[in-house]
């Protein structure tokens, strides 16, 4: 082979190696371009595209008058600026553009002196916690992460503001949380809020889809930190209160850099709710539910034998005419401002154990309504025939139970009264129970004719044992046993039951409000509401309407700057039928004996607190068994204290208030819970309520201790032993409440299947039940 | 008829009979090839603050390279082949030159550039020419046959430029001059024995350099990364960073593209050094396989042509230049497009007429000149 001959073939060598790289070069390109380009574009999406999410400020919750009681507060917090942070050498936590060991170095340095400094400011941190928050995932490359997120102090803030160079990437910046003018007050119905849980997160982007992505145009998407309502209105309305964050998708490069928006959401913040209530008439009725729970200690007038030892109790009053709630009380109370920045594992647990400060016993315990229930009894009885206006016994202060071959065949009026000839409308004045035990016992041994539950029916068009519809979360429907009911709750856990069988001692029971009947104060004063506008049973109402401000630098609410975006009107649960003027007129009569006439049996504590107009009503009193802790067993406590009532009980005028008081070991309903509801309605029915005064203002990190006069005083941030309200009354250990466990505690309880309400009451053999006026 | 007359006077003229044999296909392919680098560097650059600032200089170093490849034309290479010791020597000296710090300038921590006001000039660049050259000269005037001797003389001819190199240290730059040698001692007609014990002593060469200290962590790290692309440590997620965003964007360019001008990834500055490097990822994200495709195929018909005139050349001496620069164009378009593509490790070197930068573009239109050169002059 030549010289020549070798370069030529060497030179197709040559020449075959550059088509095969040209090959190789085509093949990838074809690979890149035409096989993966899918899955490249979905892949590439998530890294280039970022959502800056900024939560808005939460609408306000007013009053029916427009007083504020839920409000904002801007305070700054401390946190760290992921893009700051990477600008300045410490790199951003994305582990898609991984930091080197430098910069974690450099920053692991700087988190260890920042945990130091907020530590020696009052802010216990570790450097761990800083170094896992920036390393969140969730966190965004150019979010800010918050540290503290609850207000800072001045000095911490100058600190930091001094030598932002020290601390690279470190930022003060405003965040708006919740304040409470006016403290505690309306805490139960306010509720609070908390950051958002991964698991109402995941249902929420499931609804509301992801910031930057809304579902829909009225969507509200939350980010990680953002705060949602827990309870209260602040649940409820969570659609309303939200702001529509102002969310911003955009584009950035490589270097995380923003090139593009895509897409703006503009941030409006939350809407205005007005509630029913009236401040003045809550406050009273707080102020006025606390003393009365407080004085009912001991062996005073009402307790006996069994000395009182009230813990709780709780007030509902309704407008009758519309049904809407002007005022709710439950005690004991809590101070949401202690909720805005999170709480201590021990505060809350002190917050939902025990008493369980923080329940709203109004709408989500149920109790015995004792001789409350004999509106329900009487009209039943009425209803079916079984009897009429013109009725009477002979009640000689106890009852036998016809064919009866039990021990326990006799029952008794409280105190074994003796009333002589009752009618209907004497029955109601006196309380008699004796007239129940008959309709008791009657309806049910002759229960071919009048049906297995005619008692129980009319409950139910009461709005007994269901929800009342009321917008407040964690509504307990209370329970009205029958038949059936007990039958099915034997099958489901026979021990838990002593009987299966309906017996003529049950229907005894449910004819005076004891036994297998729980009911919520919410239901009770609906209830009585409904009777007294002449039978038509509305949802109780908790909000008139939600409003936006026109102009949000004008800070006034009236009409001229505000636009309402929904207003919630009366709307009628169902009527019931009171058309039989007889029989309403001796209902009416008899229920207003009870504070008219000589021998009402809340006639004293009328006149010791009259109210403007004449007021008619029932007292009741229950009585109960708790767990003793020292023995284990069932033990007779102290009795329930219930009114419920309304005025002005005047025929031919409209009645406006519709009011219940239940109070559980305070004694005779006469003693207590009758008073307690008078002397609430008193100055309201004279237009001489006090007024609730100036809001106190009280920092969100600086709120009194509860129980304390809310002064303004800045507590110590950061205090882990915060007191619970009432500290003279001590946790007595009891497992479950009287009335209606709804905790995790006590025993097993049967009635758990119809919903929260139930426990050891229903759990009694109605044997146990004693009956009093 | 009467338009022949000024034909046939300009033939008797015979004042550059070289010129009438000029490849204008090649002509016409390095210009086509040239306005696309053109129109790509100005698709990765104009989110500037001047949006013409790159793609005009651009523009300014093509028609220099125009001009100095019709210069490199008008002498008879074999001219060239006299003075190749001078040639040789002068792009030794620049590149000795260059590595003294305060002489050289240093940018990213390689010092490999001369600065002369705003023009910055890579003797790197310059020396890849002047060695092609002198080794054609020196190998192609060996009547006798290539023997030991020569092919060492050969070797060390190349290994003084690559240490040179390799002190800036631009290990792309020297991987060019290693395909070179290869190609040019393989055409040259080196017996196969010598090239199976360099092939082999390259192998050894490349593990001992990997496994050394000899390259810096960073340069490790892109060629480690290459061949263990499922390494998920930080330094190794840093380091195909760049090849990931490559990919990326070439593969959202899809069959079509996403039209000129409309690459996300393009306009938003996602992949780095997209003017230089990774300025194939233009048309890969804008015009798809379709614009990639057309650019390859320029690239190759580039080849092509100096593959035909290293096969029509009149001597030795001129197949080995076209060769020299085979090799040198066919390494930078397969490093190029591979890296941007994902089969080749990150090593940084231009792709020839596209890529902006001026001592690389010059450097393709001399080395496409000296083509010319040997291609015209194939009948003289």
């Amino acid at each position: 082979m030549t010289d020549a001959q070798v370069a030529r073939s060497r030179l197709t060598i040559v020449g075959i190696v550059c088509m095969s790289l040209f090959a190789t070069l085509f093949a990838r390109l074809w690979y890149l371009q035409a096989i993966r380009t899918d899955e490249v574009v979905k892949s590439t999406r998530a890294l280039h595209i970022r959502t800056l999410h900024s939560e808005g400020p939460r609408g306000r919750i007013l009053d029916r008058n427009g007083k504020v009681i839920v409000d904002n507060e801007i305070v700054r917090v401390i946190g760290i600026d992921k893009q700051q942070a990477r600008k300045r050498g410490l790199g951003d936590g994305d582990p898609r553009t991984p930091d080197t060991d430098e910069e974690v170095a450099t920053r692991n340095a700087e988190f260890k002196e920042l945990a130091g400094v907020l530590t020696e400011f009052g802010f216990p941190t570790k450097f761990t916690t800083i170094e896992d928050l920036f390393n969140d995932v969730r966190y965004g490359p150019n979010d800010f992460v918050a540290v503290i997120g609850r207000g800072v102090p001045e000095d911490l803030e100058i600190y930091l503001g001094e030598r932002r160079d020290e601390y690279p990437g470190v930022e003060v910046r405003v965040r708006t949380v919740r304040t409470y003018p006016y403290g505690e007050l309306a805490a139960h119905i306010l509720g609070y809020v908390g950051r958002i849980t991964d698991t109402e997160l995941k249902a929420k982007v499931e609804e509301q889809g992801e910031p930057g992505a809304p579902r829909s145009a009225a969507a509200k998407p939350y980010g990680i930190e953002d705060e949602i309502g827990k309870s209260g209105i602040e649940r409820s309305f969570e659609e309303y209160l939200r702001a529509v964050p102002g969310d911003e998708r955009i584009q950035v490069n490589a270097k995380g850099q923003k090139i593009a928006t895509l897409r703006r959401a503009e941030l409006q913040p939350g809407d205005d709710v007005w509630l029913t209530i009236d401040l003045d008439l809550q406050r009273f009725a707080e102020q006025q539910l606390a003393n009365w729970v407080r004085s009912r200690r001991g062996a005073i007038k009402g307790c006996d034998p069994r000395p009182c030892d009230a813990q709780e109790g709780s007030v509902v009053v309704i407008d009758p005419r519309n049904g809407d709630v002007l005022a709710m009380a439950s005690y004991p109370t809590f101070d949401p401002s202690l909720l805005v920045n999170g709480i201590s594992t021990d505060l809350w647990n002190q917050m939902t154990t025990g008493l369980k400060p923080m329940l709203n016993r109004a709408t989500s315990e149920a109790y015995a309504p004792g001789s409350t229930f004999k509106l329900v009894t009487s009209l039943a009885a009425l209803k079916t025939g079984f009897i009429t206006p013109q009725t009477t016994i002979q009640d000689n202060g106890t009852y036998r139970i016809e064919n009866c071959r039990d021990m326990r065949c006799t029952r008794s009026n409280a105190g074994k009264a003796k009333y002589g000839t009752v009618d209907l409308q004497k029955a109601l004045t006196v309380s008699s129970d004796v007239f129940y035990y008959r309709i008791g016992d009657q309806l049910w041994v002759n229960n071919g004719t009048f049906g297995p539950s005619p008692i129980q029916d009319m409950a139910n068009e009461f709005g007994f044992g269901q929800q009342s519809g009321i917008e407040l979360p964690t509504e307990s429907p209370g329970l009205i046993g029958t038949p059936k009911f007990l039958a099915a709750a034997y099958d489901k856990n026979p021990k838990a039951w002593d009987h299966r069988e309906w017996t003529t001692g049950d229907n005894l029971n449910v004819s005076i409000g004891q036994g297998l009947v729980a009911v919520t104060p919410l239901q009770l004063s609906n209830a009585y509401a409904t009777f007294a506008n002449g039978g038509t049973r509305y949802v109780p109402n908790i909000a008139t309407r939600v409003t936006r401000r026109i102009d949000l630098l004008n800070p006034s609410d009236g009409p001229e700057n505000t636009q309402v975006v929904k207003t919630f009107l009366p709307k009628v649960a169902a009527k019931v039928d009171l058309s039989n003027l007889e029989h309403y007129l001796t209902m009416f009569r008899g229920l207003l004996g009870v504070t008219q006439r000589g021998n009402g049996t809340a006639e004293e504590a009328f006149n010791a607190s009259p109210t403007e107009w004449p007021m008619a009503g029932k007292t009741g009193t229950a009585e109960v068994t708790k767990k003793s802790p020292a023995t284990g067993t069932f033990e007779k406590v102290a009795d329930t204290s219930i009114f419920v009532g309304w005025g002005p009980a005047e025929l031919g005028t409209p009645a406006t208030y519709a009011v219940s008081a239940i109070i559980p070991q305070a004694g005779f309903g006469a003693d207590a819970a009758a008073p307690l509801a008078f002397s609430i309605l008193r100055p309201a029915s004279k237009g001489t309520l006090p007024p609730v005064g100036k809001p106190t203002v009280v920092l969100a990190d600086a709120a009194a201790a509860p129980g304390e006069e809310l002064d303004g005083t800045v507590a110590e941030p950061g205090q882990a032993t915060t007191t619970l309200p009432d500290p003279n009354a001590p946790l007595d250990g009891t497992v479950g409440a009287p009335e209606g466990v709804t905790g995790p505690t006590g025993p097993p309880a049967p009635v758990n299947a119809t919903g929260p309400t139930g426990g050891d009451q229903a759990v009694l053999p109605p044997q146990t039940s004693k009956v009093r006026r | 008829m009467l338009a022949a007359r000024p034909a046939s006077i300009v033939r008797q003229k015979d004042m550059s009979a070289a010129w009438r044999h000029v490849d204008f296909v090649m002509v016409a392919v390095v210009a086509m090839t040239s306005m696309f680098g053109v129109a790509m560097v100005y698709s990765a650059t104009r989110t500037g603050t001047d949006p013409w600032a790159f793609a005009e200089k651009h523009i300014v170093f093509a028609v220099i390279g125009s001009v100095a490849a019709a210069a490199a034309g008008v002498i008879d290479y074999s001219k060239y082949a006299q003075w190749s010791r001078l040639l040789y020597l002068g792009g030794i000296l620049g590149l000795i030159g260059v590595a003294i710090p305060g002489i050289g300038a240093l940018h990213n921590g390689i010092r490999a550039w001369y600065e002369v006001g705003p023009i910055q000039i890579q003797p790197a660049e310059m020396a890849k020419l002047t060695v092609t050259v002198a080794v054609a000269s020196y190998l192609g005037n060996q009547t006798e046959g290539v023997g030991l001797r020569h092919t060492l003389t050969v070797l060390a001819m190349f290994a003084l430029p690559i240490g040179l190199i390799m002190l800036q240290p631009d290990l792309g730059t020297a991987l060019v001059f290693v395909v070179m040698c290869a190609a040019m001692l393989l055409v040259s007609g080196v017996p196969v024995r010598y090239l199976l014990v360099l092939g082999l002593l390259g192998v050894g060469a490349v593990t001992t350099i990997l496994t050394s200290d000899t390259l810096d962590e960073y340069q490790k790290a892109r060629l480690t990364t290459f061949v263990n692309p499922d390494d998920k440590s930080d330094a190794a997620l840093k380091a195909s960073y760049n090849t990931r965003q490559a990919q990326a964007a070439i593969s959202l360019g899809g069959l079509t593209g996403k039209g000129y001008l409309k690459g996300e990834f393009t306009s938003g500055g996602s992949v780095p050094e997209q003017q230089t490097d990774f300025i194939f990822t233009v048309p890969g994200e804008e015009l798809g396989f379709a614009g990639s495709a057309l650019l390859l195929t320029l690239l190759g018909a580039i080849v092509w042509r100096a593959w035909r005139a290293a096969v029509l050349a009149r001597d030795e001496v001129g197949t080995l230049i076209c060769v020299g620069v085979i090799a040198m164009f066919m390494f930078h378009v397969f490093e190029n497009a591979g890296m941007a593509l994902g089969i080749m490790p990150v090593t940084g070197i231009p792709l020839p007429l596209v890529s902006y930068g001026g001592s690389s573009t010059l450097t393709a239109f001399v080395a496409i000149g000296l083509v010319l050169n040997v291609h015209m002059r194939r009948f003289t």
